[in-house]
């Protein structure tokens, strides 16, 4: 800490406090847990010491979660009473666990009496989950109180959850007169509105007085309830954009469609990209190939799996997708014992993702049609995730049951060693989704040089490098999004290019329209190019190099923040 | 929705006489007999003013603007034959200008009836195709295009003129996303006739007639439209692709000049650039089947009831129709100018004025009636039908009553002679055992 005037400031960003609702290996549905995991396991790599905050969902009554985390009560209790619209009192009283996970600081945030811990005690992740971030605020407000010789130098707030906290933090610092920046990424948009009330000191502890926030090119002096009400029209994250130092997202056509549209693009000057990564590698998928089938061989794998698919049993959890499923298993190739029918042999589409309108699994479906109208013996292996949609999963039984020959949908939590020769094997993933912040599943599938073809939404515009575009460097094709028949064509062709490949056939290329590509094996060098690309800018330790430019920003930033006021 | 497709109805009709009953005319040549020629131009040269050209010069530097960003701006037409006859006649510089939009690249013309005609209602569905077959040349004469993607007149649709514009090559059909039809279903989606392989586009009716209708009401709730926040309607619509059609006398003549509208179709396609709305066209995507439909209803777009009725829904509307037919084959005897100027009487229009209806739809049909109410249509257009066709038979030296094909109970293909008996049943075999009746007929 760096003293200016009578304002305290962080000279260099080396503590970091994180507030999250998911944190991968603790309580995660996906994308927001992993991304979290990986930058605070990465940061830490770097000397960076970070502490990770969340409420506990739970995890701290469980004996494996209280063994592998290390938990241990810390001895704070917090207490207090939260006003409501209707001018009652509600009490709350929490209390903290800390632990660690790899490298890093874990601080469950928990109920210590019926009321507050059947809120923050909640398994299931986003049960009450307005109320699990406002009590989350309140147990932070008290933490920092009782830690204030342990403050960080930056607080990094992962989507809306953790707005209300890290201003809460960041609001009760400026009170005394410390700086710290306060980072806000968004993984994902929700648009969750709320009244004042919410927020304020009644109820969340947000006070209402002055202070400055940066309006495009200089500090403006407003009241909290003012950003609130007034310039963010009771959206969480939009006031989060107004109070935050720094905004982060994942991809920049995230950020310039989507976060841009609904918060304006006033924030131009104060936001970052930091992109997720992966660990996953090819050399490593070979390595396992090689150990587990004695080749390495793309297509000799290939056909083994598919000739596997009456060994590979899967369950979904959702009772009712399986459910669903199980009523229709003669028409979709499941057989009685919860394994598949084989598929022969073929060029195989790999489709992963959650079973929701986002994903586009349904155009997917659709196009998979036409494809098999030319290429009868293509595949494709669909590893979903149920998602509750089930008029969508209707949709998706009956179309794949129209190509049951073709067709393997299989939902539910595969092995991960296995999911990842699935990739290796597979001659393309089709990432079909309507929008996609970033898709990390492009960048997984990429770095076991698996190339993808995917509408052009998103960060996928950004992860993967469309071969019209650039044939030397190209790593799948970037389709006009929602077109069926588009997505279709580019399919065929990567299937024709893929089989040109595997076979050392060069008349296969005399079917692709379109494109004039004359080497047989140049799918090969698509699928090194996919590798390539990832480890040169999607690893998570090259993505950790744009997070920490970020905080420096974030900190500069902030250090405006403290000069308005002079 | 991340695509949308939008279009313009581009046409206008040869209008009767209005007075043609009070003041009948026998000496001038045979069009500017019957049709008000006068109006028709001072109709056309008006709307010209307001409407096709701002609109046009607005679209095509929209289309060359974003080429020079690298957005694409794309539009379709329908474009009625006898729109191209007035445009030839009154107005090169539309022709002109619709030429410049085909050498864009960024322009679907699509094919309909070349006299925007009811004549798929009928039961023979000859003329119609001749009619359609008359408007692909117009175009391909035109704008080198040979359409895929068809539009009956008025989007009237029924599984029947699907079957025939299926028949006659046709990929894409254009048609009226009524509720009767979609079940349910969202428009915002390509589809499938069940069974065939053309596909289906529905018009987004709540979208377009936001536009067409509403844009300057002012007791509207919405009021103002603003091009951002239509484009934010569209990119927050549920569906795979929204189809949004209009009449294109919207642009400066529905709404003048004065409510803005032109600036809204200058930046609409900017709008929805910024929100990654891809304007795409019907032939892009008639692959892009979504689901398969069955089509049991007649409709349209005209109305509340969105059916055939706007045109063939009361009893005049039914004689004006039965007159119409009566003259088709004697016009087809004696061709040339007879057979031209017979074509405008089954132009819609011709029908629409004689629609009799209260509320909203007769507001709308007494805006677009070059008469003063449907009876006063009704007086002057059947009398003209009548006149012309007894002219006609006078020719020929017909004197005898005709022979009135029917198939299923239903009025259709009319004869007046031993020719023109044997034609209907050359040119469709369904009325083939009618050859029964013939010498009793003729009297023979």
């Amino acid at each position: 800490m760096r003293r200016i005037e009578s304002l305290w400031l962080p000279d260099d960003i080396k503590n970091v406090w994180m507030i999250t609702f998911e944190v991968q290996k603790i309580a995660s549905m996906g994308g927001l847990g992993n991304a979290v995991y990986n930058i605070a396991k990465r940061l830490s790599e770097r000397g960076i010491n970070v502490t990770v905050f969340m409420p506990s969902h739970g995890r701290h009554l469980n004996d494996y979660y209280r063994s592998f985390l290390k938990l241990r009560n810390i001895d704070i209790v917090i207490e207090g009473n939260r006003k409501g619209i209707d001018n009652n009192y509600y009490p709350y009283k929490i209390g903290f666990e800390e632990g660690n996970l790899e490298n890093f600081k874990i601080v469950l945030v928990k109920g210590l009496d019926y009321n507050t811990g059947r809120i923050l005690d909640s398994w299931n992740i986003y049960d009450n989950v307005m109320e699990k971030a406002s009590l989350l605020t309140r147990g932070l407000e008290g933490y920092v109180l009782h830690n204030i010789d342990k403050l960080p130098d930056l607080i990094h707030a992962h989507d809306w959850h953790a707005v209300i906290p890290a201003i809460r933090i960041k609001q009760l610092l400026e009170e005394r007169r410390v700086i710290i920046p306060v980072l806000y990424t968004i993984h994902l948009l929700n648009q969750v509105g709320a009244p004042w009330h919410y927020a304020s000191q009644d109820w969340s502890g947000i006070e209402d007085c002055y202070h400055y926030v940066w309006m495009v090119s200089r500090h403006n002096l407003y009241k909290y309830s003012y950003v609130w009400d007034s310039l963010s029209n009771g959206y969480i994250e939009k006031f989060g954009c107004y109070e935050a130092d720094m905004i982060s997202t994942v991809s920049y056509s995230y950020l310039t469609f989507d976060v841009y549209n609904f918060v304006g693009n006033w924030i131009a000057n104060k936001s970052c990209i930091t992109y997720n990564g992966t660990d996953w590698s090819v050399e490593e998928a070979e390595n396992k190939v090689v150990q587990l089938y004695g080749t390495k061989d793309r297509r000799e794998l290939r056909k083994k799996l598919l000739s596997a698919l009456h060994t590979l049993r899967i369950i979904p959890d959702d009772y009712t997708s399986g459910n669903i499923l199980w009523n229709n298993r003669s028409r979709i190739g499941l057989r009685d014992d919860w394994t598949y029918e084989d598929l022969g042999d073929g060029p195989l589409i790999l489709f992963t993702g959650r079973v929701v309108y986002q994903k586009g699994l349904d155009l997917l479906l659709r196009a998979m049609k036409l494809v098999v109208n030319e290429i009868n013996n293509a595949r494709l292996l669909i590893f979903g995730i149920p998602a509750k949609d089930y008029g969508l999963l209707w949709d998706i039984i009956e179309r794949t049951a129209e190509i049951k020959d073709n067709v393997r949908l299989i939902l539910g939590k595969v092995d991960s060693e296995l999911y990842k020769l699935y990739h290796y094997a597979s001659s393309l993933l089709a990432v079909p989704s309507r929008w996609e912040p970033f898709g990390i599943n492009a960048v997984e599938a990429m770095a076991v040089g698996l190339p993808v073809v995917a509408y052009a939404v998103g960060g996928l515009r950004e992860t993967i490098i469309d071969i019209r575009e650039n044939p030397d460097q190209g790593t799948g094709f970037l389709v006009k999004p929602e077109s069926i028949d588009e997505l279709a064509k580019n399919i065929k062709i990567s299937i024709y290019l893929s089989e040109a490949a595997d076979n050392n056939d060069i008349s296969l290329l005399s079917k692709i329209q379109d494109l004039k590509i004359n080497d047989s094996t140049y799918w090969n060098k698509v699928r090194i190019n996919a590798a390539n690309r990832v480890k040169m800018k999607f690893r998570w330790e090259v993505v950790i190099n744009s997070l920490i430019e970020c905080y420096k920003r974030a900190l500069e930033m902030a250090k405006y923040r403290a000069l308005a006021s002079f | 929705m991340k695509r949308i497709i939008i279009g313009f109805e581009v046409h206008q009709p040869f209008r009767v006489r209005r007075d043609f009953f009070w003041n009948p005319r026998f000496r001038q040549g045979l069009e500017d007999r019957f049709f008000d020629t006068e109006t028709n131009r001072e109709i056309f040269e008006r709307i010209k003013r307001q409407c096709y050209i701002p609109a046009t010069n607005i679209i095509l530097e929209s289309i060359e603007k974003a080429e020079e960003e690298g957005r694409e701006v794309k539009y379709f037409f329908s474009i009625s034959g006898t729109f191209l006859e007035q445009a030839e006649r009154w107005g090169k510089d539309v022709i002109e200008l619709f030429q410049q939009l085909s050498y864009t690249h960024k322009v679907e013309f699509l094919a309909q009836t070349y006299y925007h005609s009811i004549t798929g209602l009928w039961e023979d569905k000859s003329e119609w195709r001749e009619q359609v077959k008359m408007h692909k040349g117009i175009i391909k004469s035109y704008f080198r295009e040979d359409p895929i993607t068809f539009e009956n007149t008025e989007l009237i649709t029924n599984k029947e003129i699907i079957e025939e514009a299926e028949r006659m090559g046709f990929k894409m059909f254009i048609s009226e996303g009524t509720e009767k039809n979609l079940k349910g279903k969202s428009p915002n989606y390509v589809y499938r006739l069940r069974g065939h392989n053309i596909s289906l586009l529905f018009r987004n009716f709540r979208l377009s007639d936001d536009i067409a209708f509403r844009f300057s009401k002012r007791d509207w709730d919405q009021y103002p439209l603003t091009a951002s926040k239509f484009a934010d309607w569209i990119s927050i619509s549920e569906g795979n692709v929204g189809l949004i059609f209009v009449d294109y006398e919207t642009f400066g003549e529905h709404h003048k000049e004065d409510t803005g509208i032109l600036h809204f179709l200058r930046w609409l396609p900017i709008e929805l650039g910024k929100r990654g709305v891809e304007m795409t066209l019907p032939r892009e995507v008639y692959n892009d089947a979504y689901n398969e439909i069955d089509i049991e209803h007649t409709t349209s777009w005209a109305d509340i009831e969105k059916n055939e009725k706007s045109w063939l829904g009361n009893i005049m509307q039914w004689a004006y129709d039965d007159a119409v037919r009566r003259a088709e084959m004697p016009s087809k005897e004696l061709g040339n100018e007879y057979l031209k100027v017979w074509r405008y009487f089954t132009t819609s229009d011709n029908y629409y004025y004689l629609f009799l209806g209260s509320g909203g739809p007769a507001e709308v049909h007494s805006y677009f009636n070059a008469f003063g109410s449907p009876i006063d249509a009704f007086i002057n257009e059947f009398y003209a039908i009548t006149v012309f066709l007894h002219e006609e038979l006078a020719k020929l030296n017909i004197m005898n009553e005709p022979y009135i094909f029917t198939r299923e109970g239903k009025r259709a293909s009319i004869a007046w002679n031993y020719k023109e008996f044997m034609e209907i049943i050359m040119r469709d075999e369904r009325f083939k055992d009618h050859m029964k009746h013939l010498k009793e007929w003729l009297g023979k």
